[in-house]
């Protein structure tokens, strides 16, 4: 077993480009312009994602006496520092709402499909046959919607997709493939589909008919292509070495509908040739048949396309030995002496050595390697299994197109040659580093699915745990790096989380981190996306401090309510207590003036406060001192509307009892004592009759105690000593004592 | 000749022209800007109506450092002057006044300024480290969650045990902490810090620990191998770990950075295990700053050449550059 190749060691995100031929560590450079004088000192931070936010400041000079100073601005130089956002990872110009759309299908393709394995692992126990079985078509269910999601399909110059405007019309821009789709496609077939194993030549035909352009700049493809331009002006195209080429080259890698059409475009057809023409014409139309009839080891052929189709072997083989023998027969026919055009004779001479498998023909229709290798697999060994064999054809199509004259750096002419081959061969380790080398996190993270559908071996190295990694897998380190891509952008960071969430080791802890990474004290509805996405993962912990993030933001800008509620949601009971003080702190301070205003303002936050009472003493306190300030207004309200006395007395000792829950131990804090005790005095002086009785009139009084006490020790925490000034003492006292006189005179 | 492209940067702001240093907040979208006329500047990324740009004149000597506390805490800023003196401000907003940034407390004044402070949210409550010019190690602690006034000295040490040469004799130019990140949600009381001075006893980068059982700062490892000799630290980081078996440190010393490999917990004698597990050295000048991405991952380093390098593990635990920021000189004057 060969051992990982990953010397290269590239993996996330900032893998070599292509074009950096020049070696394979060459790191990606960005450069950033600046006006400074001398070389800025650069401060590095990451913002999201995988972006790098740069400051470029001026160098800082020390002088001898430890003095610091701005070197450019000694100099006198203008020279503002500057920062920069730096997106790391690939150039490419594909467009960002195409990507964002791409982001989005594919999330949801992907996240189906693990939900699917769950499922599958659950269903089963996680072993078994039938698990596996089934699971290779669920993966091709999932390659087949990215495939789509990645473009349209499309097949060679003038193929039967694209006939109705062949010769004029040109392939436009956007219909050509990209490569991601082309190797998208090659691993599916290779390491997914099941069935097209039996079938595989055929679907490397499809597969180079749709990607042939994509292999490098110079395939059939581009000849083709020129050849349809040059075609429109044309008469006899068949003095022209190209038209042959051209037919050749269609049909040695099996563009039947294309050979058969040019063929068709032959001089000989047009009406006024046919009388001189018919015995070439005869030869021209029988070649033309005998490729329509060229028998296919496949399931079916598109409607309307040349030849025929066998799906079963036996079948298959007897009807290509007698194809084969018509077509030997043709090849020694004596028509052909009486052919006058030598253009002709030649050149169809060439597509019956084709046709019956001549590897030197083949190798001058083709020029890409993968171009020949489908030529030999069609016409050189159409029942050849291949799955052993094919890397060893590959290998030698290889060398025998680099022998023929491609002497530019194959790199550089064929940036996809290693990864094709390392398909080919079944080499996953190389398919993994090389499209890590070549194209961003998006395709790792989704290809890992096709690479693991089937192949034990891919499962072994994808999955198997790293240490040098932190203990996580390729599987694993592929995803991570998606989403850290997803991470970047605001518009796409929620899908991050679809990937995060299949990552076992690291997965969740970075969903932590990202979801703490937002700045949700800047709008409530971010704030509230990230509590769902909390819910939704359970994430308790993350929840707890993005409501207090929220709470404390809301309190420290005046909106207090706000603030009250996302702490109250936070749990954050130290934090509420603080709130609570804090409220109270302005209640008291605004007894003075305008005491109403306050009071009303307060009512609200205390009853928003109140709901959760239990859970801090501070709001114990204040939720009954908003009872308490409550009822000696209404019993100010009721003096002045001179109301029934019995309704006032009712208020009166409700009040009373107000103030005597406040002052029990342990409910209200020292520093308050002497408000309350303050705002006693109107009931204490209360004319009809005394409210307190003596044993209540005593806990007053040794409160008030208390507090004298702990002036003379100096521990008033909390209380300005002059609030604690005789005077105002005296009158509480005076108050007190005339209540206990009172009282024991009722008793 | 690598790959070159420019088309990725944004530039996002134009700086004034005396600016000492920059602090992104956590969620990045805000920048506080300190500057050597003692003016703080705060600005928003990207800009809004809510977080207006602000300035105010700060402290009265040029501010060294700017750094954000916990968002928890509010946009809550601390700034240290040359002069030794630290400020806490925070923003607020009323009805009467608006958004405002008002001071909270002052610290008070040292006699010498302070290199480098972190903010640290442990559970016993907010702290912050400071490594002051003297080669003392301050750790100041408030119980308090909202109003933030009342702090108190939790501990003061030097950097060094057993100091052998006089600690009077020693300068320190600069200085650098950095916490261990929040395992489990839960900041531990452990944070890794090195000095740049002239003595080699105090340079070398150590990892101090509270231990609660003794209820004092512990130190737990120094990030050195036996054989060398210490070096000078410009800056360090810890990496954030969501998951990794073991934690990482970068530390910048020269022109090389070091990436050190540690394993909690604790061995029988108290002691961390500690191994270098990269040593980088493709800056061609001093290496000043560092700084690791969210997955701790990625290591960005950035030199007095004006470069900023990014750094990778490969499979086999080889860390190798992955790319790089140059910056270029523009030829014409704007």
């Amino acid at each position: 077993m060969q051992m990982p190749s990953f010397n290269g060691g590239d993996f996330v995100p900032y893998a070599n480009s292509p074009v950096s031929a020049g070696g394979d560590g060459a790191p990606v450079v960005h450069t950033v312009h600046h006006s400074m004088a001398s070389t800025p000192r650069v401060l590095v931070s990451w913002g999201p994602g995988n972006t790098l936010r740069l400051s470029y400041l001026p160098q800082v000079v020390r002088d001898g006496d430890d003095d610091m100073k701005i070197s450019s601005s000694r100099e006198g130089d203008a020279a503002n520092g500057q920062v920069v956002e730096v997106k790391l990872g690939k150039k490419d110009d594909q467009p960002l709402a195409e990507k964002r759309a791409l982001a989005y299908s594919s999330a949801q393709a992907f996240a189906l499909l693990q939900n699917q394995k769950q499922q599958m692992l659950q269903s089963d126990g996680g072993s078994s046959r039938t698990g596996t079985f089934d699971w290779w078509q669920a993966v091709l269910e999932y390659s087949q919607i990215i495939s789509a999601t990645l473009g349209p399909a499309s097949g060679p110059p003038g193929s039967a997709t694209d006939f109705s405007g062949f010769p004029t019309k040109e392939l436009q821009a956007s219909t050509k493939p990209t490569t991601v789709k082309a190797i998208w496609d090659l691993v599916e077939i290779f390491y997914v589909d099941k069935n097209g194993a039996s079938w595989l030549p055929e679907r490397l035909v499809e597969w180079l008919a749709s990607y042939d352009a994509v292999l490098s700049s110079n395939t059939l493809h581009t000849k083709l292509t020129k050849l349809q331009q040059r075609l429109v002006n044309l008469r006899f195209p068949e003095e022209e070495k190209e038209y042959w080429d051209g037919v050749a080259s269609a049909l040695a890698v099996g563009w039947l509908d294309i050979a058969v059409y040019l063929l068709r475009m032959h001089g000989s057809y047009q009406h006024d040739q046919i009388d001189n023409r018919n015995v070439e014409n005869g030869l021209v139309e029988t070649v033309a048949v005998l490729i329509s009839k060229m028998p296919r080891l496949r399931p079916s052929l598109p409607a309307g396309a040349p030849g025929q189709a066998f799906d079963f072997k036996p079948e298959f083989s007897k009807a290509w030995e007698k194809w084969r023998s018509q077509v030997a027969k043709l090849d020694g026919s004596t028509y052909w002496g009486e052919c006058n055009n030598i253009t002709t004779q030649k050149g169809l001479k060439k597509l019956l050595k084709v046709l019956l498998g001549s590897i030197e023909d083949l190798l001058l229709s083709t020029t890409h390697w993968m171009e020949l290798l489908v030529a030999h697999l069609l016409h050189v060994q159409p029942f050849s299994k291949v799955s052993e064999g094919l890397a060893g054809y590959a290998v030698k199509c290889v060398e025998s197109k680099g022998d023929s004259g491609m002497n530019e750096s194959t790199s550089a002419n064929d940036p996809l040659q290693e990864l094709t081959l390392a398909i080919l061969s079944d080499d996953t380790e190389v398919v993994v580093a090389e499209c890590t080398r070549l194209f961003d996190p998006w395709l790792m993270a989704h290809l890992m699915e096709l690479l693991t559908a089937k192949s034990k071996y891919a499962q072994s190295i994808l999955r198997e745990e790293r240490y040098a990694l932190g203990g996580i897998s390729l599987e694993e380190l592929n995803r991570l790096s998606y989403a850290q891509v997803l991470c970047s952008h605001q518009l796409t960071w929620q899908l991050a989380p679809v990937y995060l969430s299949f990552c076992p080791r690291q997965g969740l802890g970075i969903l932590e981190t990202l979801l703490l990474k937002q700045p949700v004290s800047t709008s409530d509805r971010l704030a509230l996306k990230v509590l769902e996405v909390c819910r939704l993962y359970d994430l308790g912990t993350v929840a707890t401090t993005v409501n207090r993030i929220v709470g404390v933001h809301h309190w420290k800008h005046g909106r207090k309510g706000a603030g009250i509620a996302w702490l109250q949601r936070a749990q954050d009971d130290r934090r509420l207590a603080a709130v609570a003080d804090e409220l109270l702190e302005s209640v008291s301070l605004g007894m003075s003036g305008s005491q109403m205003e306050t009071l009303q303002e307060l009512e609200g936050l205390v009853d928003l406060l109140g709901s959760e009472l239990h859970s801090s003493q501070g709001l114990t306190f204040l939720h009954r001192y908003k009872d308490f300030k409550t009822g000696l207004q209404i019993i100010k309200k009721l003096r002045k509307q001179e109301t029934d006395q019995q309704k006032i007395a009712e208020q009166g000792r409700q009040a009373a009892d107000f103030l005597l829950q406040l002052l029990k131990p342990q409910v209200t804090p020292q520093r308050f004592w002497l408000p309350l005790l303050r705002d006693a005095v109107e009931l204490l002086e209360w004319p009809e009759m005394p409210l307190l009785g003596i044993h209540e009139t005593n806990l007053l009084l040794s409160r008030l105690q208390e507090l004298s006490l702990a002036k003379v020790r100096g521990d008033l925490e909390g209380i300005d000593p002059r609030d604690l000034s005789r005077q105002s003492l005296e009158r509480i006292r005076l108050a007190l004592a005339c209540n206990l006189g009172r009282a024991l005179l009722q008793e | 000749m690598a790959s070159n492209s420019t088309s990725s940067i944004l530039p996002l702001l134009t700086l004034p022209d005396d600016v000492t240093h920059t602090a992104w907040n956590s969620s990045s979208s805000r920048l506080a800007l300190a500057s050597h006329s003692g003016t703080l500047h705060v600005w928003a990324y990207p800009p809004s109506v809510h977080s207006p740009a602000t300035s105010w004149q700060a402290h009265d000597a040029p501010i060294l450092k700017v750094v954000w506390a916990p968002p928890e805490f509010g946009h809550l800023l601390a700034t240290c002057a040359t002069d030794g003196s630290v400020s806490l401000w925070e923003e607020i907003s009323s009805k009467d006044a608006g958004i405002e940034w008002r001071l909270v407390c002052q610290f008070p004044e040292n006699q010498t300024p302070v290199l480098d402070f972190v903010f640290g949210s442990c559970l016993s409550g907010l702290k912050i480290v400071t490594a002051g010019g003297d080669g003392h190690i301050k750790i100041y602690e408030t119980a308090s969650t909202l109003e933030l006034r009342k702090w108190q000295l939790q501990a003061e040490f030097p950097n060094v045990a057993n100091l052998k040469e006089g600690i009077a004799r020693i300068t320190c130019t600069s200085a650098s902490i950095s916490w261990r990140p929040p395992v489990d949600s839960v900041q531990r009381p452990v944070f890794a810090l090195g000095y740049c001075t002239s003595s080699q006893q105090f340079s070398t980068a150590k990892i101090w620990e509270f231990a609660e059982a003794y209820q004092r700062w512990q130190m737990i490892a120094e990030l050195r191998e036996s054989h060398e000799k210490p070096e000078p630290v410009h800056h360090m980081s810890w990496a954030p770990n969501v998951g990794r078996p073991f934690e990482l440190i970068a530390v910048a010393s020269g022109k090389s950075v070091s990436i050190w490999r540690l394993e909690f917990p604790l061995d029988s004698q108290g002691r961390l295990v500690v191994t270098r597990a990269a040593r980088l050295i493709d800056h061609n000048g001093e290496v000043s700053h560092l700084d690791w991405d969210m997955t701790g991952m990625t290591l960005a380093t950035s030199g007095s050449d004006g470069t900023v390098r990014l750094w990778q593990s490969n499979f086999s635990g080889q860390w190798q550059q992955q790319g790089i920021v140059k910056s270029v000189k523009d030829s014409y004057k704007r």
